[in-house]
């Protein structure tokens, strides 16, 4: 009797364990995702002027952690042809970021940039800031940061060469190389730091109202639209402080931007 | 109570207004049937009818007393302040709508030229009652003399139509007005009254004035039958008409009459607040004497001035448009009316097959120069013909559109021979004459050599066509708009490599250490070509060699000499083979060496220079201490 209940237990135990087996078997098979597959999809909806499942395609890839200019790009394209400006630009920016020289980014994001409806004031002032530091945003972060190590390193190897020839043009060479390292290297640190503390974030609604506080009855300030980029100075509650232009401040849901 | 729940009403939407109202209604209607419908139609005791009035009153009285009584359909009406006018005076049409508010169709009122003046709202509460009601303000100017009539208006209020009743207006003449008595008034003329269809003239619309305004507002006439743009210089100066000085502004208008006919130009209307200067007025510390405008003496914010809004209307102006004659010419009607000139121009006259030359046809004159083409062509056979796009040089000014449009063709001959290029003839409409006159281009002939590419190799320049062809490059405009296609790049679809911090400040500190490696490297190496340390080395090498060597063999007292001799000049710093005890010494004082040990150097190599040359040094003892003795003084002195 011992014998058939222990056998019988056994059975069952067996097949449970085949049933466990069995099951992760499918769950793993059924959440197994293929970038490139999904890739390939979104490349044919977007072909196929399919561009919903175009965006939902790209996004599984960049919701799996993907972190590449080009698929930001793509997104892009895609929301646009969607007739969404808000998240189009959004991408577009996010792509920026990685990618500031890519001619086509530049020029989808211009021709987006141009449909949006806010125009920002034109008398407003030019920062000083951005006149001495042109090549902040001429040159991009990432050539920035290579420009400021080839002259770290360009410095070291005139101090190297010195070592053994001592010749007044290498020390005008250094302090010149000096200079200019130290000043891509600062501004390669800046752009760390903006990256990290300034944020900005794109109006991803078609209408957005602006508003003196932090309520749905808090009185409209001014209204914002789709595409329209603005600078994040703070985050409380469920709400952003955002900087449109001089004297243009209130407060947005956050759900109606999205960062950058 | 009343009031509040009376502003409580007044003060919800329309819709809502509406609703409350249906539902007010309805309790009523429902009550009205609960108290009374049983009375009325069964004859039961009149005791309990009389219950049943008054409990409907003790229901109803509460609603009744409680809510106003509502306006229960909105009134409109429309009225003026006088129904006898002149021409030049305009006529106060006020539309009001009691209760809710609306929306008035003034489109139908053609007899008149209307200014809208803005609403106003009136809420009052008469003996518990409370009114609200909207007024809405028009200027009309009358457009013409006679019965003048304003038609029935279109009222929109509370999604219902409301109709206001015709009024009619008797317009008679305006009398004999001296504009010179005036301090402001406006004039409008136009160029030419009887004009051509399609003939530009020029409307001006003046304001003449000897006092200051502000606010100032022009309502510019409709120019039925006209395509009009503004000449954007407008003008100021100062003019005198019957001995008294104006400033005059005056606006123009282009127009060019599309239709035959009398076309009336409807009065233009100006608005604005004349500045009037107070009685008792401030004199300003800067301006002592009140008439310098720039100082606040004349300021309406700062000195004791008025403001008095003043309505401006000009006379109606009639434009007899006059159709264009027949045509009937074997040159076709170019379509230009104005005045105009053509001359055509071969840049180069004598040419080889396959080079191109280029005619340039230039069409000036003053008019719808904008429309002009290209005359018809008709070049001798053999020829090729390339056209560019023409070049515009058109302006608006006080005569109308002036200017050119140049056409350019690039023409290539394909055989030699000498051409005759026949006169361009080109038909327009003469606005001085009132005829159609064609113009034409003087003859032109092209001589064409044979080609050089039969004899020559000629090589081809890029720059040198380009010149010969006088094309003028223009600037590539989009045509359509779109977005570049995807990246189709399975590569996109990586991690995109991005220096972190971290990684960055490792770069830049990869070369720090590598130019303190060379720099520590060098250090290294130059201590190892000092010649105080080669010196030293030499004199461990010597005695080690020694202590190997046997005592007695020919070259230990060598070694023990240069081990010593080694060990002083490696004291000084110097490099060399040999000394003599007396500068050995002096070598080790010189150097900071005790005298002592300079003594003990000096003796010990004497010792070794007596045994290596008299052969005093032959025993074993004597050989073992003067090793012993160089052995400590090199260790000494290293």
């Amino acid at each position: 009797m011992i014998n058939l209940k222990q056998a019988a237990s056994c059975k069952m135990i067996f097949i449970i364990l085949l049933l466990l087996w069995l099951f992760f078997l499918w769950r793993t098979d059924a959440g197994a995702f293929d970038p490139d597959k999904a890739f390939l999809d979104g490349v044919k909806d977007y072909k196929e002027e399919n561009f919903a499942g175009a965006i939902a395609n790209f996004s599984k890839i960049v919701n799996k952690g993907v972190k590449n200019g080009g698929l930001y790009y793509n997104l892009g394209n895609a929301y646009l042809k969607n007739g969404d400006l808000g998240h189009a630009v959004l991408w577009y920016e996010r792509a920026f970021n990685l990618m500031p020289n890519d001619p086509n980014l530049k020029f989808n994001l211009k021709y987006a940039s141009s449909l949006v409806k806010d125009k920002r004031d034109e008398n407003e002032k030019t920062y000083i800031f951005q006149i001495l530091f042109f090549w902040k945003d001429f040159l991009g972060t990432v050539a920035v940061k290579w420009t400021g190590i080839i002259l770290n390193a360009l410095f070291w190897l005139i101090l190297t060469v010195q070592i053994f020839k001592r010749k007044k043009i290498f020390k005008t060479a250094s302090i010149s190389v000096l200079v200019l390292s130290i000043l891509f290297i600062l501004t390669a640190l800046y752009n760390c730091c903006e990256k990290v503390y300034i944020k900005q974030a794109v109006i991803l609604s078609s209408s957005v109202s602006v508003r003196s506080g932090l309520s749905d009855d808090s009185t409209q300030l001014f209204i914002l639209h789709s595409g329209t980029k603005v600078k994040v100075e703070k985050e409380k509650e469920n709400y952003f402080k955002i900087y449109f232009s001089e004297g243009k401040i209130g407060w947005i849901k956050k759900n109606e931007a999205g960062i950058i | 109570m009343k009031l509040f729940m009376s502003m409580l009403i007044y003060g919800l939407s329309a819709r809502s207004l509406c609703y409350a109202k249906k539902i007010i209604f309805g309790i009523l209607t429902i009550c009205f049937r609960l108290f009374f419908s049983h009375a009325l139609t069964s004859n039961e005791n009149p005791r309990k009818s009389t219950y049943s009035f008054i409990a409907f009153l003790l229901i109803v009285l509460p609603i009744v007393l409680i809510f106003p009584p509502f306006t229960w359909a909105a009134e409109v009406r429309a009225f003026v302040d006088k129904n006898q006018t002149t021409s030049e005076q305009p006529v106060n049409l006020t539309v009001t709508i009691s209760g809710e508010e609306g929306d008035v169709d003034i489109s139908s009122i053609k007899d008149f030229n209307v200014i809208s003046r803005g609403k106003s709202t009136n809420v009052q509460i008469i003996n518990g009652r409370l009114f609200r009601q909207i007024s809405r303000s028009y200027l009309l100017f009358p457009l013409g003399e006679g019965e003048l009539t304003i038609p029935s208006l279109t009222v929109v209020s509370g999604g219902k139509t409301y109709q206001t009743k015709e009024i009619i207006i008797y317009v008679s003449k305006e009398a004999k007005h001296h504009e010179s008595n005036d301090d402001i008034f406006v004039r409008a003329n136009i160029s030419e009254k009887n004009p051509y269809e399609g003939q530009q003239i020029i409307y001006h619309f003046k304001l003449y004035r000897s006092i200051r305004i502000t606010n100032a507002n022009l309502k510019r006439p409709e120019f039925d039958g006209f395509s009009a743009t503004e000449v954007k210089d407008k003008k100021s100066y100062s003019t005198v008409i019957s001995g008294r000085a104006y400033n005059v502004d005056e606006v123009s208008y282009l127009l060019v009459p599309l239709k035959p006919g009398e076309l009336v130009i409807k009065p233009a209307v100006l608005s604005c607040d004349k500045i009037l200067r107070g009685q008792n007025k401030r004199r300003s510390f800067f301006d002592p004497f009140g008439d310098d405008p720039f100082f606040f003496g004349d300021d309406p914010f700062f000195g004791q001035t008025k403001l008095k809004t003043k309505i401006l209307r000009t006379c109606p102006v009639k434009v007899n448009v006059r159709p264009l004659p027949d045509y009937s010419n074997d040159v076709p009607f170019s379509g230009l009316i104005g005045k105009f000139n053509i001359y055509s121009k071969l840049e180069d006259e004598k040419i080889k097959t396959g080079d191109s030359a280029t005619l340039s046809v230039t069409v000036e004159g003053t008019g719808n120069i904008m429309d002009a083409s290209l005359p018809e062509i008709n070049l001798p056979e053999g020829f090729k013909v390339y056209r560019d796009n023409p070049d515009e040089d058109i302006r608006i000014g006080e005569q109308g559109y002036f200017g050119k449009k140049t056409f350019r063709l690039a023409i290539v001959p394909v055989k030699e021979g000498t051409y005759k290029i026949e006169p361009l003839r080109f038909c327009y409409f003469d606005i001085s004459t009132g005829k159609y006159k064609t113009v034409s281009t003087g003859p032109l002939s092209l001589a064409v050599g044979p080609s050089q590419e039969k004899s020559v190799f000629k090589v081809f320049k890029a720059e040198t066509a380009e010149k010969e062809l006088n094309f003028k490059k223009k600037k590539v405009e989009f045509t359509g708009h779109d977005i570049l296609p995807l990246k189709e790049d399975p590569g996109i679809i990586k991690n995109q490599k991005d220096l972190s911090l971290r990684s960055y400040v490792i770069f830049l500190l990869i070369p720090v250490f590598f130019y303190l490696m060379v720099k520590g490297g060098t250090a290294l190496t130059k201590k190892y070509d000092d010649p105080s340390s080669l010196m030293a080395q030499k004199a461990d090498k010597a005695l080690k060699r020694a202590q190997k060597m046997d005592i007695f063999s020919d070259g230990f007292l060598s070694l023990l000499y240069k081990a010593l001799v080694s060990a002083v000049f490696s004291k000084a710093g110097t490099k060399g083979e040999s000394l003599t005890y007396v500068e050995a010494e002096k070598i080790l004082r010189f150097n900071g060496c005790s005298d002592e040990t300079a003594k003990q150097a000096a003796e010990l190599l004497k010792k070794i220079e007596s045994a290596r040359y008299s052969g005093t040094g032959s025993e074993t003892d004597m050989r073992k201490r003067l090793f012993a003795e160089t052995k400590k003084l090199v260790r000494s002195l290293s």
